[in-house]
């Protein structure tokens, strides 16, 4: 009878246990979990850090780690315990849509050298393209906050965590096509709007995230192209993915950095400009993980069609938010094509160009 | 034996994989001459950054910037099509001309282009090694000469088959994306049979689908022998065995890209006001299924020297005249034809819109030199003639256009009993031979000049 119990005791706490590990796959924290799983009141326990907090504590919202303490893994597994690893220690098998910070120990020009990575960009002082000069100095771009991109940007909620305050208690997944507050936008990127894969990856083309395009770039003619809302934070007033990169990248991907209409030629490769429905680019018809495009209407579930002429070609397109194993962040190895014998991502849409 | 039989199945199933996989990756690009990795596009300042020879950011700089500053050249703002340089700027300016020139190339070591007479005509003793340097050639020019005159092209296809006014003038007649190398990698060689090429693509068909707009020449019907059954090759320079374009013995054009429906996608005669800036008129029109040259029926026989002989109804190619990007002579005319050298430069030709002052009375024959590599002139009928004079052809021969009496009305100097070595003064040959014309013949009615 007594080992009866113990053994549905044991049931019981697998089951709880279980249910702990599992989320839905967003940035939200299920109310099931309890607090001290993140938070510490005093950032001791018996007098010291256990070992899963991070050591260089205490943290903002008394928080028991940083951005990467949750988000790392020293496996090469990148959803570990429901959460999505964005930082692995080892080449990760199966990288999430936005990449791996793992590249950058590979190369500095493989990603964003975020200071949390410990790994400064030895090469840019600044974001390559950047509007404003001085906007984000050398050794300060962060995985969030005023000079990061997740969370709210601005000056005075400052860096990490605290931009993110709440959003991880209230975060939304799927079709977020509102975008007005961070924890109902894109992957906690302030104002934008997208479609979240659930499980936090571009796999195919019937599986990955949807992002949110425009048929023209962000005129930042005005203030409020970035600064949308008339405050002094960044986000961008287009609500794509595209414009987002613009907030720091405006002269590469502004309306006045290629050539000041959305029709070819170009002065840069442009971004939210539609997809032409002519030339080489009718071919692109089904959806390439290789190249994305982006939708113009935030869509309720992955499609795998393309349709030039209404998608829209993006900043994703061609590179990876976080990091890649190629030159420049790209999706693919373009540095060494056509060399190197392996597919050019830029014959997705310039189908004939191969 | 068994363990024979499926070491060869497999390697059979490997090289046949690898075969399927080169395939798949092979395309337009990768097998032109900017595309390819051995010998592409390879901008020393792109290349100095670790990029593959053959990559589009040689050409392409998508961001007009690589780790926050302009590559070389820096020119401060970015350009169309996100091009390193601008696309166009005028004759002897532009992203092409940049790279396509011996010294001072963007193009890591310079590039080495010759002209058509050295890789077809076998001419190697052409000195011209550029693009750009074809281009310079103008009245103005050390030496002189003409050159195909880019505004002007530019303007004459602005607005047609998809160009519009930001339009490269070279992607008139290039697609940069698909042109082959011709020769390919062999740019102080002749082209042969085992390096030719095929540079150019039809401005009728412009896409911006290479699978639309490719090379023209490459296939069975774009060949000059499907233009017509009529094709003799010429000789290739110094050679009565060797023909071009390709140094074979082949002789019916089945090796040659069908120049004439390239040709005259813009030279015929619905394009009736092409101006030319050089020229100050509007060129000549073309109508080569009329003119004797092309595939209009002759108005009587000629002798010709070899390998053309008596056969009549013969169709040229315009190469087998002119050269495309620019010659020492006028017209750009190539200094080198069926397997010699012009015996002279010619610096004068005279414009036949206003025949009002015709004959023209300068005796200018300069254009006999390029006749002289075809036709029989005097020299080689009689070698007690003079050579570029032309008696046996107009007044000697069976069937003449002329007979040889009252000389004045048509020479000014008037003339003396009818022979070649009479001190009668010649009527400048442009006075009759230019595309498109006709003439009063007194003895073969109304002819064409051309």
């Amino acid at each position: 009878m007594r080992a009866t119990k113990a053994k549905g005791f044991i049931l019981v706490l697998l089951i709880a246990t279980a249910a702990c590990l599992i989320r839905p796959a967003s940035g939200k924290i299920p109310d099931s979990i309890p607090c001290s799983n993140c938070h510490t009141m005093h950032y001791s326990q018996d007098g010291a850090q256990p070992s899963n907090w991070g050591s260089s504590g205490p943290y903002d919202l008394l928080l028991t780690n940083d951005c990467l303490g949750c988000h790392s893994s020293s496996t090469s597994l990148t959803i570990v315990n429901s959460t999505p690893i964005v930082n692995n220690s080892v080449a990760p098998t199966s990288p999430l849509a936005g990449g791996n910070f793992y590249y950058i120990n590979i190369s500095d020009a493989n990603g964003h050298n975020v200071i949390e990575l410990g790994n400064p960009d030895d090469t840019l002082t600044a974001p390559p393209g950047e509007f404003h000069s001085g906007q984000i100095g050398q050794d300060e771009l962060t995985c969030a906050g005023n000079n990061g991109c997740h969370g709210i940007r601005n000056f005075s909620e400052s860096v990490g965590a605290i931009s993110m305050k709440g959003s991880h208690h209230r975060n939304l997944t799927g079709q977020l096509d509102v975008a007005d507050q961070l924890w109902n936008s894109y992957r906690l990127l302030n104002g934008v709007k997208g479609y979240e894969a659930a499980d936090w990856k571009n796999l195919d083309s019937n599986n990955h995230n949807e992002y949110f395009g425009s048929t023209s770039p962000l005129d930042t003619s005005t203030c409020s192209a970035c600064h949308a809302g008339g405050s002094i934070g960044v986000k961008p007033s287009n609500q794509t993915i595209s414009g987002f990169c613009a907030t720091c990248h405006g002269n590469f991907h502004a309306l006045s950095a290629i050539g000041n209409d959305t029709s070819s030629p170009f002065t840069r490769h442009p971004t939210d400009v539609l997809l032409p429905a002519t030339g080489d680019f009718v071919s692109y018809t089904v959806y390439n993980v290789t190249a994305p495009v982006a939708r113009t209407t935030v869509p309720t579930s992955p499609s795998a069609s393309v349709s030039p002429g209404s998608d829209v070609v993006m900043c994703l397109s061609c590179h990876m938010a976080h990091a890649s194993p190629y030159y420049k962040m790209l999706r693919w190895d373009y540095k060494g094509w056509p060399a190197n014998g392996q597919t050019n991502g830029c014959n997705v849409c310039h189908s004939s160009k191969n | 034996m068994k363990i024979k039989r499926g070491i060869i199945l497999l390697t059979v199933m490997v090289v046949g994989i690898m075969l399927y996989v080169y395939s798949v990756n092979a395309g337009l690009f990768i097998n032109s001459s900017h595309g390819n990795s051995t010998y592409g596009v390879y901008r020393t300042s792109i290349a100095n950054k670790g990029y593959s020879r053959g990559n589009c950011t040689h050409c392409h700089e998508q961001h007009a910037s690589i780790d926050n500053a302009e590559p070389d050249p820096a020119s401060g703002s970015p350009s169309n099509y996100a091009l390193f340089y601008d696309n166009y700027i005028n004759q002897t300016d532009g992203v092409c001309l940049q790279c396509h020139t011996e010294v001072g190339s963007y193009q890591q070591g310079g590039l080495v282009n010759r002209s058509y007479s050295y890789r077809a005509g076998g001419w190697t003793n052409d000195t011209l090694n550029d693009i750009e340097e074809a281009f310079t050639f103008s009245s103005t020019s050390t030496p002189p000469g003409t050159s195909h005159h880019l505004d002007d092209i530019r303007t004459f296809i602005t607005g047609k088959w998809g160009y519009t006014a930001d339009s490269n003038p070279c992607v008139a007649c290039h697609n940069p994306h698909a042109a082959t190398g011709d020769p390919a990698n062999a740019p102080n060689s002749p082209k042969s049979a085992a390096n030719r090429g095929y540079p150019i693509s039809r401005p009728s068909m412009h896409s911006k689908d290479s699978n639309a707009w490719g090379v023209w020449g490459d296939a069975v019907n774009e060949k000059m022998n499907s233009y017509t059954a009529n094709y003799q090759a010429p000789y290739r320079y110094n050679s009565t065995t060797s023909y071009e374009p390709d140094g074979s013995t082949v002789q019916d054009g089945s090796n040659l890209t069908d120049f004439v429906s390239f040709c005259t996608d813009c030279h015929n005669t619905t394009y009736n006001s092409i101006y030319s800036t050089p020229l100050g008129r509007n060129l000549r029109t073309i109508d080569w299924a009329n003119e004797k040259h092309g595939q209009g029926a002759p108005d009587r026989s000629l002798s010709r020297d070899a390998p053309y002989g008596n056969s009549t109804g013969l169709v040229l190619s315009c190469t087998d005249c002119h050269e495309p990007h620019g010659s020492t002579n006028q017209v750009l005319i190539r200094p080198e034809v069926n397997g010699g050298t012009l015996s002279g430069t010619i610096t004068t030709i005279y414009s036949p819109d206003t025949p009002t002052t015709r004959p023209f009375t300068d005796s200018n024959k300069e254009i006999g030199y390029l006749c002289q590599r075809c036709h029989m002139d005097d020299y080689d009928y009689n070698t007690s003639c003079q050579p570029n004079r032309w008696y046996y052809a107009h007044h000697a021969t069976s069937n003449n256009p002329y007979t040889a009496w009252r000389c004045w009305n048509c020479h000014p100097s008037g003339g003396g009993p009818p022979s070649c070595n009479t001190d009668v003064a010649a009527i400048n040959c442009n006075t009759c031979h230019f595309h498109g014309a006709t003439i009063s013949s007194t003895n073969n009615g109304t002819v064409r000049g051309f």
